[in-house]
């Protein structure tokens, strides 16, 4: 792969990056089993407006921690993640106080996991509408803009009105990436967002991650797959396989 | 992002206290009780914020003191020492500062609570509606047909029948009854609302209809939560960051997701990991 590179190109007080990751790294700490676990170790990375950058590396390299800390369902262990936001200030969004987070995760930043997490017994069209409803948005209004997005990626009409728990893992991923995207986000997190569609729907997504990007949108995002990668990266960084600790006991997990 | 609630060194001690209650119990001693004079410490210089349209949820095991928080938030329980200043429209209130006709009016017109005994919300001895009509009777509000309009659509909106109305609570389920406290704390529109425990001991039916109903009040009014409870299933569904609390001392504070994926307390890790 050409556009593999070993460094990221980012380049400090480089006022276009949307995200400067430095030094990103991730342990945790289980104290009933007495282990530490190691995951994403010395991350640097910077994503641009309307460009996506993508995590490669061995599984257990933390691609997903990288993600989970950016959007603070994990806390750092050190290093910093600079976010540029909207209204022009720079938050470390690994100190940033909790309630400025919650801020951030309405109005600019998204997250989309491998596996959907919704409200029970909300209808697909609310759940994918939710992140509208927060922005105040109409609700007649914002249920429009989720069907459009459904229908782009070509989730039958008839499922939308039914809660997806009954859902297969594809559609479930479809209901998740409308989500993910159905605002706009300033910065958009994607795991592995087409792991289980089928290669029309995958076709539909990546056209979908085009147009987010096209609007601007800075994108990070972990692909199992070689080709979207090439495809869709402007940046590719390759996280490194964990560093073996010199004592203790250790294991590794995350992906 | 508006603060409405400032708590801070929040402390309640049950008992005679000694100057050593505060350092002799907590997580660090396995107890919230005080080894010189017995006292029960049920919140230890316990600080949090609150802001506008957020749900802050207190999670904790049965002693730890998160009742006993909301319950002096609502003047139900005298502070031993601390302060909680509550912003509302452009006016500072020291809680703990104003005399008893003040905390009275804040009461009345500013907060809602929903108990986990029905018993302690509702007045068993007048109707449904009477319940509802009794709290904007104390809000100044006195015309009957109004406030029967008014009683009516709240219980519509809570799912309980409306055409029963002028029943006893004590004739309903404990669901019912739920809902019709919620409906009596809803009715004056309060811009602080505190859950204590709502859902526990309700059928997982009942619980998930009451729930909805939480998210429903939370999805269409800018009004400010705290929910009390020891489920987790509950702050995961209402509340964006969480409380841990343990023998009366906050151990650990996050957006709830992270509490839940990433707990950084040796106590909040078994708890998470000891959820069904």
């Amino acid at each position: 792969m050409d556009l593999l590179e070993r460094r990221p190109d980012f380049i400090v007080g480089n006022h276009r990056a949307v995200l400067q990751v430095l030094g990103l790294s991730k342990r945790f700490q289980l104290y009933e089993r007495g282990v530490s676990i190691a995951s994403a170790h010395e991350v640097n990375l910077s994503v641009h407006k309307g460009a996506l950058t993508a995590l490669a590396g061995p599984s257990g390299a933390g691609k997903s921690s990288v993600l989970k800390c950016i959007y603070r369902t994990y806390l750092a262990t050190s290093g910093s993640i600079l976010y540029q936001s909207g209204n022009g200030d720079t938050i470390d969004l690994v100190a940033a106080p909790e309630h400025r987070i919650v801020e951030l995760r309405r109005w600019e930043l998204s997250l989309v996991t491998q596996f959907l997490h919704c409200l029970p017994r909300q209808q697909t069209i609310d759940v994918v509408a939710q992140p509208l409803y927060q922005q105040e948005v109409a609700r007649s209004r914002a249920r429009i803009t989720a069907g459009e997005i459904l229908a782009k990626l070509n989730l039958p009409e008839r499922l939308w009105s039914v809660p997806p728990a009954t859902f297969s893992g594809g559609e479930k991923q479809r209901v998740n990436l409308a989500r993910g995207l159905v605002t706009h986000s300033r910065l958009l997190l994607l795991d592995e967002p087409t792991a289980s569609l089928d290669s029309e729907s995958a076709a539909r997504a990546v056209t979908l991650i085009q147009e987010a990007k096209r609007a601007g949108s800075a994108v990070i995002a972990v692909f199992h797959d070689a080709t979207l990668l090439r495809e869709l990266a402007d940046h590719v960084v390759v996280l490194p396989s964990p560093a073996p600790q010199p004592s203790g006991r250790q294991l590794v997990c995350g992906g | 992002m508006n603060k409405v609630l400032e708590v801070r060194d929040l402390t309640k001690i049950f008992g005679p206290g000694c100057d050593e209650c505060l350092h002799a119990t907590g997580l660090g001693h396995g107890t919230n009780a005080c080894p010189i004079c017995g006292s029960i410490v049920a919140a230890n210089a316990v600080g949090f914020d609150l802001f506008e349209g957020e749900t802050l949820g207190i999670m904790g095991e049965s002693g730890s003191g998160k009742s006993t928080l909301v319950k002096m938030l609502y003047f139900d329980e005298q502070p031993s020492t601390g302060s909680a200043t509550f912003f509302d429209d452009g006016t500072t209130h020291e809680l703990f500062s104003l005399n008893a006709a003040r905390q009275r009016w804040i009461r009345n017109h500013k907060l809602g609570m929903v108990y986990q005994n029905a018993h302690a919300g509702l007045n068993f001895r007048i109707s449904a509606g009477g319940n509802i009509a009794e709290r904007l009777l104390m809000c100044d509000q006195l015309d009957y047909s109004r406030i029967r309009q008014r009683a009516r659509i709240l219980l519509d909106r809570t799912e309980v029948f409306a055409d029963r109305m002028d029943e006893s609570p004590r004739n309903f389920s404990g669901g019912m009854q739920q809902r019709v406290q919620i409906a009596r704390a809803l009715a004056i529109n309060p811009p602080l609302l505190f859950l204590d425990e709502v859902t526990t001991g309700l059928d997982l039916t009942v619980q998930a209809k009451i729930l909805d109903l939480m998210l429903e009040i939370q999805q269409q009014h800018r009004i400010s939560m705290i929910v009390v409870t020891h489920d987790l299933g509950v702050v995961r569904l209402l509340a964006s960051r969480t409380i841990v609390m343990k023998f009366g001392q906050v151990v650990e504070t996050g957006l709830t997701d992270q509490i839940l994926e990433d707990p950084q307390h040796a106590y909040t890790q078994s708890l998470v990991a000891s959820a069904l």
